[in-house]
Parts: C-alpha cells; structure tokens; sequence
C-alpha cells in the first residue's frame, strides 16, 4: 500500500493555490493518493493567517515524521503587499513562538509564495504582461487554472520561464528543488 | 452549466431560488430541502424528456403542505454555448387535488421565444426566432419532450439534450442489480441499474475506459478490469483481480462480490471517467458514503478539477467533514429549515468563527 501513502501535504490560503500546486505535481509524476490538501475555509487575510499559524504544526508533524508519512510539506500564501523574504520571516517567526526550529536545509519543505498573488502567476502563463503590484483576473471556476500550469510545467521541463516572469515565481522555482523527485 | 433553479410549492421549497457554480455543496440538517432538491431536478428532467407526465412527476402530494395555492412554479437557467435557456413550468393542481395538469410552459434562448405553451396552446419558434405553427396541445404532458427534431428546432431539441445530461443519483451498492437485461444510457435515482449504465459506457464512452481502469487501479487493490458475461438471457459484470503486486495471475469475481465501499468506488469513478468529455452534469446525494475516508479527498479532487472541463458540472450533498471543510467556504449553499415552515438558503452563516473548521461550526450548529 505504499503508493497510496500520503507524501506531500499541501496547505494553502485558498482553493486557486490549491489547485495550481496540484495540477503541478500531478504533471510531474506524483499521483492524487500521494498528495493530501488543506485548504483555509476562511476569507482573506484570515486565510493567510491560518496558514501561518498552521505551518509550526506541520513542520513538527513533517520532522517526527520524516521518511514515513509525510515526506515533505509546501505551504502557499500570498505576498500581497509584503515582500517574499519578509513572508519568510513570518514563517520563520511562528516556528520560533512554537517552540521549533525554522524550516532549515535539509527539510523537504517548500514556500511558494506568489506576489501579488497566484493571479499574478496565471496572467503570466497566460502570456500577459505583468507586475507583483497590480491585481489579476480570477477565474470563476478554480480547475480553469490547468492549462496555464501546463504551460509552466513545460517551461521547468526547458530549464528557463520565458519572457518577463514575476520574481515570486522564478522563487518558487527555485524551492520546487527541495522535493523534485 | 446550471446557473438558476427557482421552485415554487413543491414540498418544502417555497419561492426558494438557488444559483449555482460550476462545483457546489448542499449542506444543513436532515429534513433542510436538499434532496428534494435533487427530486425536483430529476422530476424535471423526465418531464422535460416526454418520459413522465404531470400525474406522475408532479403528483398533488407533493404540493406544499401547510399552502392551499393549487399552483407550482418551476424554472431552470442553464447557461451553455448557444447561450441562455431559461425554461420555466407551471402546474396547476384542481381543487379536489386529483389532477394536474400544465398551465404554462416556456422556453427562452437569451430572452426569445422558443417553445410557448397556455391554456392548451402550444406556439413553436424556429431557430431564427421567428413565429412557427401554433397547434393544441395535451395539457399532461412536456410539449418540448414531444417534438421530434427538426432542421428549424435544433435550439430547443439541444436544451433537451442538455437536460439529460443531468445525471441525479444517489449511490446505494446493495440496491445494484448484478444482473443486467440491456444497456441503459441513464443511471436510475438510487444508482440500482449501475450495471446495465456500465455496460452502455462500455459501448458508446469505450474510450473512456482505459482512464477508469487505471483509476480503479489506484483505489481497489489489484484490480485489473472488468468484464461482462452471458447469463442466459442477462449479462453479468464481473472484476478481474491481480495478484499482489498487480501483474500476477488474475482471479475473476462477480461485481456483488466486492464489499460496499468497493463497488460505491466503481460507482463514483465510473461517473467522473465513464463520461468524461460529454458534459455530464453530476448531482450526487452522499457520495462519500461507503467510501474510506483515505478516499474521499483524491476523488474529491479529480471531481473539483474536472468541473467546467470534463464534466459540465457538479453538485453535492453531503454531511461528511472531508467535504465539507474543501468546499463549504467557497462552494457552499447552507440549507436551514424550521419545522412547517419553507427551507431558506444562504451562501454562508451570518458568523464564521476564525480558527473553527467548517465541519466543526455544522457540529456546533449555526446561525443563518
């Protein structure tokens, strides 16, 4: 049955990220019983917080677990108006009022952190030009998301995002080598 | 996709409107109106396809029963590439409340006439919307589920068409027939001829079949595939099942072999894979039930990334927390309801309470 032992557990701020993240792993191999979600069922800015508040939790339960259930953890929330590297910050300020260590190198745990927010990555692989300032379409129907990530999935696969991509995303590249297969 | 569903004196659902998405959630307590719901969609859906009548898919029982109004409104908006159809019925009860029978029935195409049935008057449209014949009409009976198609009615023969997308079942593994007589191209209300549905997927969606079987694969351990066997004058449906690892030697069992949560598992994907591509629409009461909990959230999953693009659309019933806390927040419609009185809805509570679990506010009960 260990193919269908959950490896990754995916927290997200809302169902986009969710989806996104998904549909990602699913193109590169990993199947739906190996991925367990958990989704914010709260509004924005709530959402975000959740998943803050979540992270401490999971990264105790990844570490203790490490090798058996859960073999690595992506935590989604959006920059917004903030910075990646002061999200990180956040993240890494919950670990220490929890008592734990901050995620450090050797942990399979990945931050994709899109700026201003996944719209923004979506309007890029949309082909759309843009900035991490200004707000983005969303999609009435999440799942709407897919061709978009298959547009990115192809572009990991040459090695190099074309055109003018967010810097956020060109980040969250970078983590996905904490856990790529 | 179903954008509108307006009902009208029809059990407990009194001028009750709901919108719906592309993935959705019914949820309440017991007795809140979410499968009847579900009743009326399936009752429309055979009225409309000229297989029911009034008396039997509107039969003066189910009428409101706290109202003495001898009239039922129904109106279904569904969105699709031609554009807008909004259909709506009118059933008018007599006094003794013994028969009904059609008062008005109607159907628009982005605000334009199609089909016009009153007081036993049936007008047609062409397709350019221009007036066609007006004839008498059977006052028991859809005038859109009568007409055959034509060249100069294709609008109104495809609303129908899209109607019997609808796919309205609940999935109960011990009503399965394991017997089946002949192919039949809709899943019955309480899913009991699967059997003979799978045997239809397997003739017209064959193509379908491989995704199915290697999404059984993944959820029934060592399933190989199916088969189906003469039995005289039935067909049975029986499993092939693999060796440990899947590629050993293969075991042949009949469907009712499989233990409930199983054969709810072949239900379930059959009617995500089966008829991926034909813009199913899926209302499903309960669909977890049966099913491991370690289950429900990647079926859940396929489900929710399918909507909008291998199926049309989708709605739930359920009680379960698993789906609940993935779709309540965003997708979810809170049915309430007190006794004898009509079932309201709303998109959320008046107060979600931060760091409490959709699931767990349910339990805690809430505030409309």
């Amino acid at each position: 049955m260990t193919a269908k032992r959950v490896q990754l557990v995916v927290v997200s701020e809302d169902k986009q990220h969710d989806c996104f993240i998904r549909h990602f792993l699913l193109k590169s191999g990993w199947n739906r019983h190996q991925l367990r979600s958990r989704v914010a069922s709260k509004g924005k800015g709530a959402a975000s917080q959740w998943v803050l508040a979540q992270f401490p939790q999971e990264l105790r339960i990844y570490r203790s677990q490490a090798g058996y259930l859960g073999n690595g953890l992506i935590i989604a929330i959006d920059a917004d108006t903030r910075t990646v590297p002061e999200i990180i910050v956040m993240l890494a300020r919950k670990c220490e009022e929890a008592g734990i260590a901050p995620r450090n190198q050797g942990d399979r745990v990945v931050f994709v952190t899109p700026k201003r927010n996944v719209e923004t990555w979506l309007a890029y692989l949309r082909g759309e030009s843009v900035n991490e300032t200004d707000a983005y379409r969303k999609y009435d129907c999440e799942s709407d998301c897919r061709q978009d990530v298959d547009r990115l999935h192809s572009m990991c696969g040459r090695g190099i995002l074309d055109g003018h991509p967010p810097e956020s995303l060109k980040f969250a590249c970078g983590e996905y080598n904490r856990i790529k297969p | 996709m179903l954008t509108r569903l307006y009902i009208d004196n029809f059990r407990s659902l009194v001028n009750f409107e709901l919108k719906l998405g592309s993935v959705n959630l019914l949820l309440g307590e017991n007795g809140s109106g979410k499968t009847t719901v579900f009743d009326v969609l399936y009752r429309l859906r055979e009225f409309i396809s000229g297989r029911e009548r009034t008396g039997t898919a509107f039969p003066p029982h189910e009428l409101t029963r706290w109202q003495t109004l001898g009239i039922q409104r129904f109106e279904l908006e569904l969105k699709t590439g031609q554009g807008v159809f909004v259909y709506s019925l009118t059933i008018e009860h007599d006094e003794t409340r013994r028969r009904s029978r059609v008062k008005k029935e109607n159907l628009t195409l982005d605000n334009r006439l199609l089909f016009d049935f009153e007081d036993g008057t049936a007008k047609l449209y062409h397709d350019d919307f221009t007036s066609g014949p007006q004839y008498p009409f059977d006052w028991s009976q859809s005038g859109i589920g009568a007409l055959q198609e034509r060249p100069d009615n294709r609008k109104l023969t495809a609303f129908r068409r899209e109607i019997e997308r609808f796919i309205i079942t609940t999935i109960y593994p011990s009503l399965i027939e394991s017997e089946s007589r002949q192919e039949e191209n809709r899943l019955a209300r309480d899913s009991s001829n699967f059997v003979s549905w799978y045997r239809f997927l397997s003739q017209e969606h064959q193509a379908n079949l491989f995704e199915l079987f290697n999404a059984l694969k993944q959820v029934i351990p060592g399933f190989h595939s199916f088969s189906i066997k003469e039995m005289g004058d039935a067909r049975t449906l029986k499993v092939l099942i693999a060796d440990g690892n899947g590629k050993g030697k293969t075991l042949t069992y009949s469907f009712d072999e499989l233990s409930d949560g199983q054969r709810a598992l072949v239900a379930l994907h059959a009617l995500l894979y089966g008829l991926k591509g034909e813009g199913a629409y899926l209302f499903l009461d309960e669909p977890e039930n049966f099913v491991a909990l370690r289950e429900i959230q990647p079926w859940l999953t396929t489900l929710a990334d399918f909507c909008g693009q291998e199926i049309e659309q989708a709605v739930l019933i359920s009680h379960h927390p698993e789906i609940i806390d993935y779709l309540a927040a965003s997708n979810g419609k809170w049915f309430d309801r007190e006794p004898n009185t009509p079932a309201k809805i709303s998109d959320r509570p008046a107060q979600m309470v931060d760091d409490l679990k959709s699931s767990e506010l349910i339990a805690r009960g809430w505030n409309r």
